[in-house]
C-alpha cells in the first residue's frame, strides 16, 4: 500500500488555502503519482438499486461510476430486483441485464419492508436502550433483503478483483463486506444522521481495504464515529459531463421565462429543505420586493405553494435541465442532509454561484473550499445573501467563475476515474506483492 | 454558457459572510418594527408546532376559523339537532319537554357555564398571542441589552487598562526625575503653595494632637498624615473625580484605630496613604492618582512605592 507518498498534485491546483480536498494529515493516502497504466480488472458494483429510472443520489453515484470504469475495467453491476427504496418490492426481473454496455446482475429481495416492524426496530435501536443483534435486525427490516445477493457474492468472490460497495447503510454493504473483507471497497455515501453512529457500522468501516469518500466532512465524520483512520482511502466523489451547448435563452424562450431566477434542481421535499425554501423566499420577496423567481426543477412529494414567483417545472430532459442551469442566477441548495450534492457541482461547472445550507457540514465546507458560494443558517443570512447576489453580478460572476475551476480540478470526470484507478492499482499492486493465500479444502491443496 | 470577468478570483467566501453576520448583528442591534416582532414570534410558534409534526399553517386556521376549535353556546344550543329533515320536529319536542326535564335538574346553570367557557376559550387564545409576542420583545430586549453591557464591560475594561498604563507612566516619569519637592501652579490666590499647605498643615495636627493627647512623635506624623486627606479631598472635589472614593475612604480613616494598627503594620501611611505624603516623597499632594488608592491595601502599596 503506497502509505506515505506524495499527494496527486492537481488536487491542489488553483487553490488558495489548501487543495479543495486536499489529504488529512495521518490519513492513509491511496492517490499517489501520476494515473497509472490501468490494468483491466474484474469489478463488481454493489449497490442496491439500479438502472436510469432510480432517484437517488447513491444509486446515481454508482451507475455513473461503473459506466465509466467500464472503459477500462471487466465491470459487472450486483443489485435488488427493487426500484422503491421504501417497500424494496421485487419490481425488476432477476438475472443478468445489460444497461448502457454494463452487466447487470439483478437478485430477488427475499420480503419486502414491513413498515411497522422496521419502525418499531427504529424506535428500539434509535431511542432506547439496545443491543448489537438489534442494530442487525434492524439492518434486516431496512433492506433489501435479499441473501440471494449475498450468496453470490461469496460464491463466486474469485470471479471479481474487487468488490465496490455503494451506501454503508444498508443490508448487501454490511454483510458484503464482511463477506469479502480483503477485496472490497466501500463508497459510504453517508450523512450525519443518527445511522452512522450505530455499533455494528463502527466495526464496519475499518474492514474493507479502501474507502472512497465523497467529501472531507463526510471523512472526518466517518473518522470520528469510528476511528479507522488507518483504512486507506481518498475522498474522490463524482463526476459530471458538461454539455457542449447548454442554452440559457432556449430554455427561457420553451418554458417562457423573462425574470431572472434562482433555481432548484431535485426533489421537491421536505426533507431536502423545501418547506424552508418556500417560506424564506416567500418573506425574501415580501420583505424586498425582489423580482427574482423560484424555479422548480425534479419530482414532487410535496405541494409547492401557489404564490407569486415560484414555479414547479417537473422533470426535465437533460438538454431542458442543463438550459435551466445555464439560464439562472444561481442554484439554491436548501438540504441539510447531503453526502455530495451533485448539483451544486454541476451548477458549478456551469459556472453558476450556490446559495447553499449552511447546516449541512458538506456544502458549506464546499463552499467555503471553492469560494464558489454563500450559504445560511437562518432566514437572515438567507435574505441578505440572496439579496447580496441579486444585486451584483460581479460577485454572481466571481463565484461562478471560481466554481468552474473547482469543478474542473476536482470533478471532472477524467479526475474522477483517474482517482479511482489509481486506488485500483494500488490495491492490485499490493494483492500482487502478497505471496498467494493458501488454497482451502482438501483436493485443492492435494493437487496444489 | 457565458463568460466571467476575473474580478471572482479574489472573491472570498468567508469574508463575505463575515461580512453578512456582522450585517445582520449591526441589524439586531436596532429597534424592532411590530411587524417584524410579529414574525418572529410566528416563527417561533412555527418551529414549536412542526416540531410535533403539526400542519405549519395551523396557527393561521386556528385564528381564521372559530368554530372549528371553539363551541358556540347558547340558550338554543341543548335542544338543537344536527339532522336535517326531522331536526325541527325534534327541536320541537325538545323544548315541548323542557319543563318535565327541569323538573329532574336545572339547566341553566350548565348553559351559562359553558358559554362562559366558549369566551374564556377566545380570550385565552388573544391573551397566549399577546404573550408570546411581549416574550419575543422581552427577548430581544434581553439581548440588545446583554450586548450593551457586554460593551459598557469592554470599555471598562479598557480604562482600567488605561488606568494602569497611566500610573504606570507617572512612576515611572518621577522615578526618574530628582525627587525634589514640585511647586504647583497656584489655582487661587488666597491658597497657600502645597509644600507650605502641607506644612501648616502637620502644624495645625499636631498642635491639636498635642493639645488633646500627648502622644509619641511617630504617633503624632500618623495622626497628621491622616487628617490630609481631608484638605486633598477638597482639591479632589474640585478636579470633580475622586471625591466620592476618598470621602468613604477619609471615613473609614477616622472610624477606627484597627484600621491604623493594620496600616501601621503594613507600613504604609494613613488615610490618603502615599498620595498625599507630599512631604516626604515631593510628589504633590492630591495630585498623584497613583498613590492615592481607594483601598487600604492599595493606599499602603502606594506609600511603599513612594
Amino acid at each position: 500500500m503506497a502509505t506515505g507518498v506524495e499527494t496527486d498534485r492537481t488536487l491542489a491546483h488553483g487553490s488558495r488555502e489548501s487543495g479543495p480536498e486536499a489529504p488529512a494529515p495521518g490519513s492513509q493516502e491511496l492517490v499517489a503519482g501520476p494515473i497509472p497504466n490501468v490494468r483491466p480488472l474484474r469489478l463488481a458494483f454493489v449497490v442496491q438499486r439500479y438502472g436510469e429510472d432510480v432517484n437517488g443520489g447513491a444509486e446515481a453515484h454508482c451507475r455513473l461510476v461503473a459506466e465509466h470504469l467500464a472503459r477500462a475495467h471487466r465491470v459487472e453491476v450486483l443489485t435488488s430486483c427493487a426500484r422503491d427504496y421504501i417497500t424494496w418490492k421485487n419490481e425488476r426481473a432477476p438475472g443478468l441485464d445489460k444497461m448502457n454496455g454494463v452487466p447487470v446482475r439483478r437478485f430477488k429481495v427475499k420480503r419486502p419492508r414491513d413498515p411497522d416492524r422496521f419502525g418499531r426496530c427504529s424506535q428500539k435501536v434509535f431511542l432506547g436502550k439496545h443491543r448489537p443483534e438489534d442494530e442487525l435486525l434492524w439492518l434486516e427490516e431496512q433492506g433489501p433483503f435479499s441473501p440471494a445477493l449475498l450468496r453470490h457474492i461469496r460464491r463466486r468472490e474469485n470471479d471479481y478483483d474487487y468488490f465496490i460497495f455503494f451506501s454503508y447503510r444498508y443490508y448487501h454493504s454490511y454483510h458484503g463486506i464482511k463477506a469479502v473483507p480483503r477485496k472490497s471497497i466501500l463508497v459510504p455515501t453517508a450523512e450525519r444522521d443518527e445511522v452512522v453512529s450505530l455499533g455494528i457500522f463502527r466495526d464496519l468501516f475499518r474492514l474493507p481495504r479502501a474507502i472512497v469518500y465523497n467529501s472531507i466532512e463526510e471523512r472526518a465524520m466517518i473518522w470520528s464515529a469510528s476511528g479507522n483512520r488507518s483504512v486507506p482511502g481518498d475522498v474522490v466523489g463524482v463526476g459530471s459531463e458538461l454539455p457542449a451547448n447548454a442554452d440559457g435563452d432556449a430554455f427561457r424562450r420553451k418554458f417562457e421565462v423573462a425574470r431572472p431566477y434562482t433555481l432548484f434542481v431535485g426533489r421537491v421535499d421536505p426533507n431536502k429543505g423545501c418547506r424552508t425554501l418556500f417560506h424564506y423566499f416567500r418573506r425574501y420577496r415580501e420583505e424586498t420586493g425582489s423580482a427574482l423567481d423560484l424555479l422548480l426543477v425534479g419530482g414532487k412529494q410535496m405541494e409547492v405553494p401557489a404564490e407569486p414567483g415560484v414555479r414547479y417545472l417537473g422533470f426535465l430532459s437533460e438538454q431542458d435541465k442543463w438550459g435551466a442551469l445555464a439560464g439562472a442566477e444561481l442554484l439554491v441548495m436548501p438540504s441539510e442532509l447531503e453526502s455530495l450534492s451533485m448539483v451544486t457541482l454541476e451548477a458549478w461547472g456551469m459556472g453558476k454561484p450556490v446559495l447553499a445550507n449552511g447546516k449541512c457540514e458538506v456544502l458549506r465546507g464546499q463552499c467555503r473550499r471553492s469560494h464558489a458560494g454563500l450559504y445560511f443558517d437562518d432566514y437572515y443570512e438567507f435574505r441578505e445573501a440572496l439579496s447580496l447576489l441579486e444585486q451584483n453580478p460581479d460577485l454572481r460572476a466571481g463565484l461562478g467563475e471560481n466554481g468552474r475551476r473547482f469543478y474542473h480540478q476536482n470533478y471532472r470526470w477524467d479526475v474522477v476515474e483517474g482517482k479511482y484507478n489509481r486506488i485500483l492499482e494500488t490495491l492490485s499492486r499490493d494483492d500482487r506483492a502478497l505471496p498467494p493465500a493458501p488454497k482451502t479444502g482438501f483436493f485443492a491443496r492435494l493437487f496444489s | 454558457m457565458s463568460t466571467f470577468s476575473a474580478k471572482g478570483t479574489d472573491i472570498d467566501v468567508e469574508a463575505i459572510m463575515a461580512n453578512i453576520r456582522r450585517k445582520i448583528e449591526e441589524k439586531r442591534k436596532g429597534l424592532y418594527t411590530e411587524d417584524e416582532v410579529r414574525e418572529i414570534a410566528e416563527m417561533k410558534l412555527d418551529a414549536v408546532l412542526e416540531a410535533s409534526e403539526f400542519n405549519s399553517d395551523f396557527v393561521a386556521a386556528f385564528r381564521a376559523r372559530d368554530e372549528k376549535w371553539n363551541y358556540r353556546f347558547d340558550p338554543e344550543t341543548i335542544y338543537a339537532s344536527s339532522h336535517a329533515g326531522g331536526g325541527g320536529l325534534i327541536r320541537a319536542a325538545r323544548r315541548l319537554l323542557n319543563p318535565v326535564l327541569k323538573l329532574f335538574f336545572n339547566p341553566n346553570p350548565v348553559i351559562s357555564a359553558l358559554s362562559r367557557q366558549a369566551d374564556l376559550n377566545r380570550y385565552y387564545v388573544l391573551l397566549l398571542h399577546n404573550m408570546a409576542q411581549e416574550l419575543t420583545r422581552a427577548n430581544l430586549e434581553l439581548t440588545n441589552l446583554k450586548a450593551r453591557l457586554r460593551t459598557l464591560g469592554i470599555r471598562v475594561d479598557f480604562q482600567g487598562k488605561r488606568e494602569k498604563t497611566m500610573e504606570q507612566v507617572v512612576l515611572e516619569r518621577e522615578s526618574r526625575e530628582p525627587r525634589e519637592p514640585r511647586p504647583l501652579p497656584p489655582r487661587s490666590s488666597d491658597r497657600p503653595e502645597p509644600s507650605e499647605r502641607q506644612e501648616r498643615g502637620e502644624r495645625t495636627e499636631r498642635s491639636s494632637e498635642r493639645g488633646e493627647r500627648d502622644r509619641g512623635s511617630e504617633r503624632r506624623d500618623r495622626g497628621a498624615s491622616s487628617e490630609r486627606p481631608e484638605r486633598g479631598d477638597r482639591a479632589d472635589r474640585d478636579r470633580g473625580e475622586r471625591g466620592d472614593r476618598e470621602r468613604g475612604e477619609r471615613d473609614g480613616g477616622r472610624r477606627g484605630r484597627g484600621r491604623r494598627s493594620f496600616r501601621r503594620r503594613r507600613g504604609g501611611g494613613g488615610g490618603g496613604g502615599g498620595s498625599n505624603r507630599g512631604d516626604s516623597s515631593g510628589r504633590p499632594p492630591g495630585g498623584n492618582r497613583s498613590g492615592g488608592g481607594s483601598s487600604g491595601p492599595r493606599e499602603g502599596s502606594g506609600g511603599n512605592r513612594s
